[in-house]
């Protein structure tokens, strides 16, 4: 089911509405099963790779805790998850380099890509599992013997597709506590899902007509690569972070709340800034679960320290898309990191003057937009050619779409601007609630897209 | 703020909103062609073309949206046919659409001997599709005595929401004409204030960028893109879908006037790249191929005639003039085929 969709709408209607008239544990049976039927909307069979994980994580995780082996039942819940991503996944591009290297050899082997559908939100999912039984492995966390409260734990359906990828220490007690809404936590909730439906449906799908025309072009030129770039930025941090708000605000109006995952990603100084503001719940999941583990707990060599940022990069691309272009947009990041930290701009530095701030921001929304285009390129062969190619000339109807898609992008901007105004005023039972809401839905009226498209963190 | 308070305010911020929204026209005070309210435009369109009909009768009519417009040279099917041949056809039109050009435009003006409609798909048993927003202004224009027949076939007898919104809900049924003024609007300042050029340039600009250049749809990164290709299975049943289209009223009008009808399906690049499942569709139009024989007009398939190869293909399935060349000339062939046009090249 997708939020954007009126099938989703009534669901919810009818879920909050049944669910307020439930106590605890029936409202978690009930989010249990509308999670599972919100999943298996379109495709039922998902369901079945959901459940797997979540009998498997529970089941590990009580192990973890009680048996006498713990590291293999860690190492069970790590591979059972590990091993639905690569099958599901990455299996197929496994097999297409695979064939790849075996045909520069000049070999030709009899092997072909398997009609293998990828299961959305297969890849946050699995990390959230996975963090609940690593927190157990290291103490930090005592299993839960609630199954259901651990089912919703992983299927809750505002944040099972794309996230954000919660943690159980943050999660769990709010699921097993008796859950109180007040009128503040209505106002936010529908603010939270308004605010998201003007990013999706008026910003990031009015923004993605022009992103695309550019990348389903044969060959485009450097001028329009950047153009795309600048305006695959502005829809990315519209789509995702839409997704997020209506994840937070449907699941304030559930009596629970999730973690912010964007903190204005694009004001950021330096790349370990970006990564403090964009998707947060991924980096932080990646900083604690792969990047501490990788670079050890002693004082390793600085050589080492890097190696394992730029690897660490290069598999949060991976994770995101099972493609080369993901990759290198992971070790783009990476070496930022390198030449971040070897010129001293690491952690929590910032420049103390403002036009000195202004400028640090300046320099790394560029070298963001920039990385877009590595993320968002059908190939990286087009790229290349797009940028070096003989055919990539700069000729004046380029410029001239240039600038018009340019100011096409500040436009469908605004509602973006708008909301970093007004969110730290407002007091949500004031009238502004009236203009709040009124003005995105007209926004929503006039300017929705009738072929909207799916939200981007979907594939992943 | 206490609660009276809270309520004026409330009804005072509702009124603003309103107000700029309805004055939208004069507060932007764009006087451009483009700009001027969807309707008239499209009334507009009707008029230069009925004087068009009329003062140079074609006996050959060329029926469709885009695809004609970007996939079909009438000049050059004039020459090699030695018949005058006119193309009608409006962006993104659907089979209402072209039910009310043929019996409210065409055949109000003119006697045409043959009738050619260029379709994608499923289109021509879908009565419901592209029937509402900006299209509903362009079949409004056209529309005369034909609404218990729209109302049945393209409007479902009202049992739809967007109905609903369009005629409740005043700026639903605006949407189209303000999301239209906005890229307008920015078209005009971005050719007048940032580039100095005419919007006309600018236009001409978009166009040779982005749709006569060729397109990939075979990037592993663009195959997202083919999947809103995909049809559903209901809209893909021919003999139930015939029952409540314009098809046979199209037909019936064609017979009235023994007008002979060719149909010609246009290959879509994700068919000709073999990247959607086409079981369904060729079910579908094996199906229309029978019923063409059974009311004596003629289907052309172009699909899978290897008339077209990806280099004669721009965006959203539109021909580059090459393309355009060979499919007219492919169309000449076959309709020659059939002795439909008596004279020769």
């Amino acid at each position: 089911m997708i939020f954007t969709s009126l099938t989703y709408l009534v669901f919810f209607a009818a879920l909050l509405l049944a669910y307020w008239s439930l106590n605890r544990k029936n409202q978690n049976l009930l989010l249990l099963v509308g999670s599972f039927i919100f999943y298996g909307w379109i495709t039922p069979w998902f369901c079945l790779l959901l459940a797997s994980s979540i009998i498997v994580d529970f089941h590990c995780g009580r192990a973890i805790f009680n048996k006498p082996h713990p590291k293999k039942y860690l190492l069970i819940s790590i591979f059972f998850n590990l091993a639905l991503l690569a099958v599901f996944k990455y299996c197929n591009f496994f097999i297409e380099n695979f064939i790849e290297i075996f045909d520069l050899f000049g070999f030709n082997p009899s092997i072909s890509v398997l009609n293998i559908v990828l299961p959305v939100g297969i890849s946050f999912y699995t990390f959230q599992t996975l963090s609940y039984t690593i927190d157990i492995y290291r103490g930090k966390l005592k299993p839960i013997d609630d199954f259901v409260a651990f089912a919703v734990f992983v299927s809750m359906f505002p944040q099972l597709v794309a996230g954000p990828i919660e943690r159980a220490s943050s999660m769990l007690p709010q699921i097993l506590a008796q859950r109180n809404v007040g009128t503040e936590d209505i106002s936010r909730g529908i603010y939270l899902i308004f605010r998201g439906y003007v990013k999706k449906l008026v910003v990031a799908d009015n923004v993605a007509i022009y992103v695309d025309k550019i990348f389903l072009l044969e060959t485009a030129n450097p001028l329009m690569i950047a153009v795309g770039s600048l305006g695959f930025g502005i829809q990315i941090y519209a789509d995702f972070s839409a997704y997020t708000d209506i994840a937070r605000g449907s699941a304030r109006l559930l009596g629970i709340r999730l973690m912010e995952n964007f903190k204005s990603p694009y004001l950021a100084c330096s790349p370990s800034d970006f990564w403090r503001r964009w998707h947060i719940s991924l980096s932080s999941w990646i900083r604690d679960y792969l990047y501490i583990p990788l670079r050890g707990s002693g004082s390793g060599s600085r050589a080492r320290l890097l190696a394992v940022l730029v690897v660490t990069m290069g598999l949060s691309g991976l994770w995101h898309g099972a493609a080369w272009n993901f990759v290198l947009w992971g070790l783009y990041h990476g070496l930022l990191l390198v030449i971040y930290h070897s010129i001293g701009f690491s952690g929590d530095t910032r420049p103390a003057t403002l036009p000195g701030r202004l400028l640090a921001i300046s320099i790394m929304f560029v070298l963001t937009m920039a990385g877009w285009a590595l993320f968002r390129t059908p190939s990286v062969e087009w790229l290349y050619d797009s940028l070096f190619g003989s055919g990539a000339v700069i000729d004046v109807d380029s410029i001239n779409s240039a600038a018009y898609f340019c100011a096409l992008f500040a436009v469908f901007s605004i509602p973006l601007f708008l909301y970093k105004l007004p969110t730290h005023r407002i007091r949500f039972q004031s009238a502004w609630v009236t203009c709040c809401m009124l003005l995105p839905l007209l926004l929503i009226i006039i300017f929705h897209q009738e072929s909207a498209d799916a939200f981007i963190y979907f594939q992943f | 703020m206490t609660a009276h308070r809270k309520i004026q305010f409330s009804i005072i911020a509702v009124l603003l909103v309103l107000l700029l929204l309805y004055s939208s026209d004069q507060l932007s005070g764009v006087s451009h062609d483009i700009a001027t309210p969807g309707l008239a435009k499209s009334k507009h369109w009707v008029a230069a073309t009925r004087e068009k009909l009329r003062s140079d009768p074609p006996e050959v009519v060329v029926l469709g949206n885009s695809m004609v417009g970007w996939g079909f040279d009438d000049r050059l099917f004039e020459q090699i046919s030695q018949a005058p041949t006119t193309s009608i056809w409006r962006k993104g039109a659907g089979s209402a659409w072209f039910y009310l050009a043929l019996k409210n435009l065409i055949l109000a003006e003119s006697k045409p001997r043959l009738l050619i409609i260029i379709f994608r798909d499923n289109i021509l048993t879908r009565p419901e599709l592209r029937v509402w927003d900006r299209f509903k202004n362009d079949i409004d224009a056209l529309a005369q005595d034909d609404t218990p027949l729209l109302d049945e076939l393209a409007y479902l007898n009202h049992k739809n929401a967007d109905y609903y919104f369009t005629n409740y809900l005043p700026f639903y049924a605006k949407r189209s004409l303000w999301s239209d003024r906005v890229k307008f609007m920015v078209e005009q300042y971005v050719s007048e204030n940032i580039m100095g050029i005419e919007v006309g340039d600018l236009i001409f600009s978009l166009n040779k960028m982005f749709t006569s250049n060729g397109i990939k749809y075979r990037e592993p990164g663009n195959q997202s893109y083919y999947q809103s290709t995909r049809l559903e299975a209901d809209n893909l049943r021919f003999e139930q879908n015939v029952k409540t289209s314009f098809l046979p009223h199209i037909l019936q009008l064609c017979r009235q006037l023994d007008i002979d009808l060719v149909t010609v399906r246009i290959q879509r690049l994700v068919d000709l790249e073999q990247l959607r499942d086409t079981e369904l569709v060729d079910r579908y139009i094996s199906d229309l191929g029978t019923y063409a024989r059974q009311h004596s007009f003629v289907l052309i398939d172009s699909t899978g005639k290897n008339w077209l190869d990806r280099s004669h293909y721009a965006a959203n399935d539109h021909l580059k003039e090459s393309g355009k060349r060979r499919f007219t000339l492919e169309i000449y062939r076959e309709i020659q085929q059939r002795s439909l046009l008596a004279n020769q090249p």
